[in-house]
């Protein structure tokens, strides 16, 4: 298993290499300007100007390969310097944001723990939510809570989050007042009234998000659920005279928890990616607002950063998929 | 074999008797899933089996018998009917008790593969039940795991093994030994070889009948496979289309199947006697079995049935004892018209006796 | 130029409001919301509205330009005049006189050096500055004394008032600047996100594209301004999700840049509503431009769109015309814009002094002169309902950015062109290929291969001098160019590039407003090259209770943060 991981890593390295450079061309070679937004009574040397400035004029291998180069060695050497106390930088250059004219590592580090509260937290909600529901509507097939159980499903799946973001701004804020509509990101919870004030404000942007991740994954373990209830071994565990709460809870659910654990394992970089809509439904301003910015600005870096940063999270999260698929399911042997 | 005697019948000990055992299957359709109608796999059967012996249960696949076997030992829960093993009550008990009877009662699944948990190791697959119905310490479950083991003649060092690294018989060896771990006295064998190839088949029936020997058990044997059944049964049950159509004395059943499907059933077998073997005479059922869903009206049998009266088709006809330990469904020997068939019977059941004699 | 939509008295009730003269920082706290996030707070190396605005809570100009368009001193104790000999009689420099005393929201002194700093940081050729036009003509900007500052020109400059006088280019700490100047500039990111000024409020906390927080400043030179203790500037989101968190749900203040509908404002602001709606009017027109030379795909590259070919349809100036008499641009503003839009026959709508109020001919639709003029123009009605002269189809292209309410004008004026016998066909480009400048691209608007497009622009400021000097014949986008230059119509007339001339050496107010006009009239009513539609305004939400508040088309919207109070 571990030399298996290893080698995985490995490979893995001229892949992102690759994906890093398709990412760029993409960017470069789709339509767009970092001065777009400049107002038209900026004249076009001042414009042309500022993209030197940027060195959005330089070629474009210069400019890929310096990215590399700050993205591979001066970013690490900076948290490495932030953590032992010594420069190792200098004066070298960061990754720098054209929008913000800022670091963009510093940036996505301010961003991530609103993220990670919020996006993280509905999905764990979701996760919560999902596995009981799944499990109990796979055990209940056509019951009526199976019913139900696929109905909001259903909803969760098509309704677009923009919408039930915005229901319930208007039900919840507008006409009840409970929660605020507006996420505030510069709320320290260091008293309990301010915990109270940040559990309301993340209250329904987790909703939806929460929604939207239990509706998936809940119809992935009730599938899952449904596939072991068939099998014969939970026959055999019947047979054993298991009560039933063994035969269901151990003997199917572990079973069934193998896919379903891969799945969840495989969404975790959706959180760093933020939700994007729902984010901006809400103003939480993470990582998604943070990326859907960033690319109506053009601004190059901070996509290319971003965009990036996501796809080695996948990589990685494919990989611990993987490997989890090994140590749950006996049957899978990786040497 | 041989000990199921025509004239020992009665004075053997009944283990498990059956009664108007009804397995329905649920149908859910329409947008709502509602419940539109039933499958009706198992549809009022009775018999009994006597303690020591083997039942052989035939029939064509999807007529009902490992529903019949499951439903036996209460893995579904039964539409309807009576059963009861060793004395106690199963069909309707309540989960404690039933529960508590689970160790009497075990059962051999027809897909060794599938019928393992694939995350459990061989020792805790053996051990569950031990640690669920005994107080065993752990030391005597081992060593009971161990005993086990040798019993299905496992090698020791695979204990800590996971199903998928064993072969198809061993995995069916595995699924015997947790049969036998709580010490069962009535074991369903569903299919028990029949995923088998037949080298391998030939070693698990020897294994199954040698441990019936040693330890007194009594099978419930369901298999397509005549021959095999011929070979382990010591009375046999036809069923056709959740029913169980004939049922009788192996010998007698074979030597002169009395139901025109049981007929049809074994000129399918291939005789062992080659003489014989060329004057075979096979016959061809025509058309499709009903689907259990939406059976025939009157005889289960009568869409197919070569001896098909007016009757059939409107009357169902019971299910009686028709000549001593011979029990059938089928119009043609009711009271008035039992002149031809009957006396055939006897003679042939007694030829039987002397053949089994002479074994 | 002010113009405040207000429901039910909400207008009357401010106006006879007290203006609160209460103790700094009593009113608590002041929420803005911004949909767009600000991303930085140095105006000079981001030219974003948003950025600007909230840079103008911190940092102030010597001057800036009130509601009505007069310059009032800020930083500057007064506004240097001809008259009172701030304005050198040649017209080559300018001396401002600092306010004396003034102080830095970290307690150090402003002086001229600060100036004279902020000057050399905008005008070193490797920082990119954002507002580098404020400086153009600039020779040397010099300290005099500690408060007097010099600002020298290369040539004499009739509006000598273009550095330092809008929130544009505000002054920045030398001290803290310092060590940003030129390539190192972005380096600086603690100093761009928060700037020391010497505005009612500083920079508290700055999480980019997120959220700012200011509180008040303790070396505010009014002692008992600003109201608020502090303000909260929170980002992002749409424009739809402000409005209703200051009209609905009362969780904000103020929003900025409504950019709604007609009907959704309606919508948000019934009489239960918590703000109401304000608008400012500045200089910024939705205008038709004439293509004077000729798009067609069949010229080489390098040819098309160049003053090499006329255009073969639009030279006709009856052509030009007709196309804007049967326009009927009041349904336009009630269809796209609403309380932010005006009909506008001008190019220059504002400030007052500029504006050519006769010029209102092409506010009423003609449908009937415009088939006239275009019978007059030999083109004859043809039996499909189009148009046709020698065999050949009066046909256009016509291209703008894709955005809703563009989408909607092309389609009705497509409309309204086919009533009088015009064949258009539409064509929307993706607004950062559109405005990207991109010499490579064909879409941009520049290269303008089509007949007709549309866009907005405005001038930034109150002085329209430059603005009307990218009309000049050498403003032609073209290869020689690589496509830079907004002319895009490709005008020439060396009249016009002679009175462009003209107005850069008069210095006299009444006869630079003149000429102005003059002008406008050039290229709207008199040539038809440029066919304005609608003079948008920008609209803002404010809640009721917030007084004092003063929309500004000239400057930031919070120009006047430090009077704004609470009603209570
Ligand atoms: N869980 C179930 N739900 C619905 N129908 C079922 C279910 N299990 C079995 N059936 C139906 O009941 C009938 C009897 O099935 P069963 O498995 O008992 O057949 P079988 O005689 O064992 O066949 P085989 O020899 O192929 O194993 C079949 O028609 C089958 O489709
Ligand atoms: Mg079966």
């Amino acid at each position: 298993m571990f030399t298996y991981t290893i080698r995985r890593l490995v490979l893995a390295i001229p892949v992102l290499l690759l994906i890093s450079l398709i990412i760029f061309a993409l960017l470069k070679f789709a339509p767009g300007d970092p001065m777009a937004q400049v107002p038209m009574t900026v004249p076009p040397e001042v414009k042309a100007k500022m993209r030197a400035a940027l060195g959005a004029d330089q070629p474009l291998i210069v400019q890929y390969l310096l990215w590399l180069k700050q993205f591979f060695i001066i970013e690490p050497l900076h948290i490495l310097g932030t953590m032992t106390g010594y420069d190792l930088v200098g004066n070298a250059q960061r990754v720098i944001s054209w929008q913000t004219r800022s670091p963009v590592a510093d940036i996505i580090a301010q961003r991530m723990p609103q993220t990670l509260t919020v996006v993280g937290m509905s999905y764990v909600v979701g996760v919560l939510i999902a596995l009981p529901i799944g499990i109990v509507s796979a055990y209940k097939q056509y019951s009526w809570f199976d019913q139900i159980g696929t109905f909001v499903s259903m909803i969760g799946f098509s309704v677009p989050t923009f919408f039930t973001g915005v229901m319930l701004i208007l039900i919840f804020s507008v006409y009840l007042g409970w929660f605020p509509s507006i996420y505030d990101t510069t709320l320290v919870v260091d008293s309990w009234p301010h915990f109270w004030l940040q559990v309301r404000q993340m209250v329904m942007p987790v909703a939806v998000l929460a929604l939207y991740n239990a509706a998936q994954i809940s119809r992935f373990m009730r599938a899952s659920m449904l596939d072991n209830l068939q099998q014969d071994y939970v026959r055999t565990a019947r047979a054993k005279g298991m009560t039933e709460q063994v035969v269901v809870l151990k003997h199917v659910l572990r079973n069934s928890l193998i896919p379903v654990v891969t799945v969840i394992a495989l969404g975790v970089p959706q959180i760093f990616g933020g939700a994007i809509i729902t984010e901006q439904v809400f103003k939480v301003n993470g990582l998604g607002a943070l990326l859907i910015n960033a690319i109506y600005a053009d601004d190059l870096p901070m996509v290319q950063t971003l965009t990036f940063i996501f796809a080695i999270l996948i990589v990685i999260f494919n990989l611990i998929a993987d490997v989890l698929y090994g140590i749950l399911d006996p049957r899978i042997r990786y040497d | 074999m041989g000990r199921a005697m025509l004239d020992a019948t009665n004075t053997q000990k009944t283990l498990v008797t059956v009664r108007g055992l009804k397995m329905y299957f649920p149908i859910h359709s329409g947008f709502l899933r509602r419940h539109t109608g039933d499958v009706k796999a198992v549809d009022g059967v009775s018999f009994d089996i006597y303690e020591g012996e083997t039942l052989g249960l035939v029939g064509e696949s999807g007529c009902g018998k490992s529903t019949c076997g499951r439903a036996l030992i209460r893995l579904y829960e039964v539409t309807d009917g009576v059963v009861t093993i060793n004395g106690k009550e199963i069909a309707k008990a309540n989960p404690q008790d039933l529960r508590a009877m689970r160790p009497t009662m075990q059962m051999v699944f027809q897909d060794p593969q599938a019928s393992l948990n694939p995350r459990m190791t061989l020792a805790s697959i053996i051990g569950e039940p031990l640690i669920e119905h005994t107080k065993m310490t752990k030391a005597e479950r081992q060593a009971r795991i161990y005993e086990l083991m040798d019993a299905v003649g496992l090698n020791r060092s695979f204990v800590n093994r996971y199903p998928h690294e064993f072969s198809g018989g061993q995995r069916q060896r595995i699924g015997i030994a947790r049969a036998l771990a709580l010490n069962p006295k009535f074991i369903v064998c569903d299919e028990p070889i029949a995923a088998l190839d037949v080298s391998i088949q030939a070693q698990v029936v020897n294994l199954l009948e040698e441990l019936q020997a040693r330890l007194g058990l009594t099978y419930l044997f369901i298999s397509h496979d005549l021959s095999m059944v011929r070979h382990i049964a010591d009375r046999v049950a036809v069923m056709y289309l959740g029913k169980v159509v004939e049922l009788g004395p192996r010998d007698a059943i074979f030597a002169d199947p009395l139901h025109p499907y049981t007929e049809a059933l074994l000129s399918a077998v291939p005789e062992p006697d080659p003489s014989l073997e060329n004057t075979r005479e096979r016959i061809i059922l025509k058309g499709d079995v009903p689907s259990p869903a939406n059976p025939p009206k009157g005889c289960n049998f009568c869409t197919r049935c070569p001896k098909v009266m007016e009757m059939c088709r409107s009357i169902e006809p019971t299910y009686r004892e028709v000549q001593p330990g011979r029990f059938l469904a089928c119009h043609l020997y009711d009271q008035n018209n039992t002149s031809a068939g009957s006396t055939s019977g006897i003679e042939a059941s007694q030829k039987h006796v002397q053949q089994g004699e002479l074994q | 130029m002010r113009l405040t939509t207000a429901l039910l008295g909400a207008a009357a009730m401010m106006a006879i409001a007290p203006a609160a003269f209460a103790a700094r920082g009593s009113d608590g706290e002041l929420k803005l919301i911004y949909w767009q996030a600000p991303s930085i707070l140095n105006p000079y190396l981001s030219s974003g509205t948003k950025d600007l605005e909230a840079s103008s809570i911190v940092l102030e100009p010597l001057a800036r330009y009130t509601p009505k368009g007069e310059l009032v001193p800020y930083l500057a104790a007064e506004i240097p005049t001809l008259d009172n000999g701030g304005i050198a009689k040649d017209l080559k420099s300018i001396t401002w006189k600092l306010k004396p005393g003034l102080k830095w929201s970290d307690g150090s002194a402003v002086t001229a050096d600060d100036v004279v700093f902020t000057g050399q940081y905008c005008m070193d050729p490797k920082g990119g500055c954002a507002q580098l036009q404020h400086f153009t003509g600039v020779d040397k900007v010099e300290a005099v004394d500690p408060t007097t500052v010099k600002i020298t020109f290369k040539e004499p400059m009739p509006d000598p008032y273009q550095p330092f006088t809008s929130y544009e280019n505000p002054i920045l700490q030398k001290k803290q600047f310092e060590k940003c100047i030129g390539a190192a500039a972005p380096t600086c990111t603690a100093a761009n996100f928060g700037p020391i000024g010497t505005g009612a409020f500083e920079v508290a906390s700055f999480k980019t594209n997120d959220v700012v927080t200011f509180k008040a400043n303790p070396n505010y030179r009014d002692p008992n301004k600003p109201a608020f203790s502090g303000i909260t500037m929170k980002g992002g989101g749409d424009a739809m999700a402000a409005a209703r968190a200051v009209f609905q749900t009362g969780e904000f203040d103020y929003a900025w840049n409504l950019q709604l509908s007609p009907d959704v404002i309606k919508g948000m602001t019934g009489p239960d509503a918590k703000g109401h709606v304000v608008a400012a009017f500045g200089s910024l027109v939705e205008r038709l431009e004439m293509n004077m030379t000729d798009p067609s795909p069949t010229l080489p590259e390098g040819e098309r769109s160049t003053s090499a070919h006329p255009n073969p349809i639009l030279s006709d100036i009856r052509v030009r015309e007709a196309l804007s008499m049967a326009i009927d641009r009041s349904l336009l503003v009630q269809v796209g814009y609403g309380p932010a839009g005006q009909p506008t026959c001008n190019l220059v709508p504002a400030p007052a002094a500029y504006a050519d109020t006769t010029n209102t001919g092409c506010l009423k639709q003609d449908v009937e002169g415009a088939k006239k003029l275009l019978d007059e123009a030999g083109w004859k009605m043809g039996a499909d309902g189009f148009r046709y002269k020698d065999g050949k189809k009066l046909s256009l292209t016509y291209q703008t950015s894709t955005n809703a309410v563009r989408q909607d004008f092309q389609a009705l004026i497509k409309q309204w062109w086919h009533d009088v016998g015009v064949d258009t066909e539409l064509k929307n480009i993706n607004a950062s290929v559109f405005f990207g400048s991109d010499p490579g691209s064909p879409d941009t608007f520049e290269k303008f291969y089509a007949d007709v497009e549309m866009y907005a622009n405005n001038f930034s400021g109150t002085d329209p001098q430059a603005y009307m000097a990218q009309y000049v014949c050498s403003q032609a986008p073209s290869p020689k160019n690589q496509w830079q230059g907004q002319n895009m119509n490709r005008y020439c007339d060396p009249k016009y590039d002679a009175m462009v001339t003209e107005l850069g050496q008069t210095a006299d107010p009444v006869k630079r407003a003149e000429m102005v006009k003059t002008m406008n009239d050039m290229l709207t009513k008199d040539t038809m090259t440029i066919v304005p539609l609608v003079w948008r305004g920008t609209t803002s939400g404010v809640a009721n209770s917030i007084v004092g508040e003063d929309i500004n088309p000239w400057d930031s919207e919070l120009w006047n943060i430090g009077d704004w109070s609470r009603k209570h």
